[in-house]
């Protein structure tokens, strides 16, 4: 840490009690406090809008390409670009977010965030299970169509649900059983039905996510 | 409420905004000294002469640690802290609502 020698005195006006009234005190207090919170958010409500929007789309774009297969042979690959394009760039909008949340934070607050990236442990499993699948011998409705809109609800779902658990917050054990909920009515819905309700499904929890934090943010 | 009751150390727009950010931390928590910086506007050496105030009273710690270019300075809220800040808010609300 450098900083020049003239810097190193108290400035008039920040340095000075007089002429701060109580009010003054107030809005200052309640403004440091609010930009502090926006800047240490690492999922702003912006964010989450955009991973809504991504994940419609994708989903949307993969359910437009089977409607009305049969036999069913799954997404194409225009549709699969599409859709993992997108998570891909989200995915890569919110690690430099949660970057730029954590710079210089040191301790429970950013241990927690940064740990939160060992969800690309999921993300791996869940496609070296879907070749297991794949290899086995399932059917395309299985491998390309109720998996993979079915099994990461479920393992993120179970996550978040074991997260609430493990640290007593409601919060989190709500999100990951209604995580787990899209995934089972994905499951039931069947493999093309299933592209659909998966993308209203997160756009929707998505959506909802933005709306509590922006009604943190303002409270 | 007159304002002496005030804590005079907080009752100052530089520290009352040092004092703020580091309080939306975890409790435990440190943050740079760059990033404190930046998120107060305050230059280098104004930043220094008010931590060094708050870190007399016990409301802060600063650790450094390294040394030449890798240096790193880090500040804490300390629970007195947290508390001083605590009942000054406190104070201003009563203040406030009583007008």
């Amino acid at each position: 840490m450098t900083y020049s020698e003239q810097d190193n005195a108290e400035s008039p006006a920040e340095g000075d009690s007089s002429g701060f009234d109580a009010r003054g005190a107030a809005a200052l207090l309640e403004e440091s406090t609010r930009r502090a919170q926006r800047q240490f958010d690492a999922t702003p409500p912006f964010l989450l809008l955009i991973g809504a929007v991504i994940f419609f789309a994708g989903y949307g774009a993969a359910w437009w390409s089977v409607r009305g297969q049969v036999p069913y042979v799954g997404p194409s690959g225009g549709a699969l670009a599409v859709m993992y394009g997108g998570i891909i760039a989200w995915i890569v909008a919110v690690v430099t977010v949660v970057q730029r949340a954590t710079s210089g934070v040191r301790g429970r607050s950013s241990k927690s965030r940064k740990y939160r990236g060992g969800y690309v442990i999921i993300i791996i499993a869940y496609s070296i299970f879907q070749g297991a699948l794949y290899h086995a011998g399932a059917s395309h409705t299985i491998v390309y169509g109720i998996f993979p809109t079915s099994a990461p609800w479920l393992f993120a779902g179970t996550v978040f649900v074991t997260l609430g658990a493990v640290h007593e917050e409601a919060r989190s054990l709500l999100l990951g059983a209604v995580v787990i909920a899209i995934g089972l009515v994905s499951a039931f819905a069947g493999p093309i039905t299933a592209w659909l309700v998966s993308g209203i499904g997160l756009c929707a929890v998505l959506i909802g996510l933005a709306i509590l934090q922006s009604a943190r943010r303002r409270a | 409420m007159p304002f002496e009751e005030f804590d005079p150390l907080i009752h100052v727009p530089a520290r009352l905004r040092i004092m703020a950010t580091l309080a939306t931390l975890l409790e435990g928590d440190t943050l740079s000294f760059t990033r404190l910086q930046e998120l107060t506007d305050l230059t280098p050496g104004n930043l220094i002469t008010h931590i060094r105030k708050l870190e007399d009273a016990g409301y802060i710690e600063i650790d450094k640690s390294g040394s030449g270019a890798s240096s790193l300075t880090t500040v804490a809220l300390t629970s007195r802290g947290r508390q001083a800040l605590g009942d000054y808010s406190t104070s201003l609300r009563k203040l406030l609502d009583g007008v």
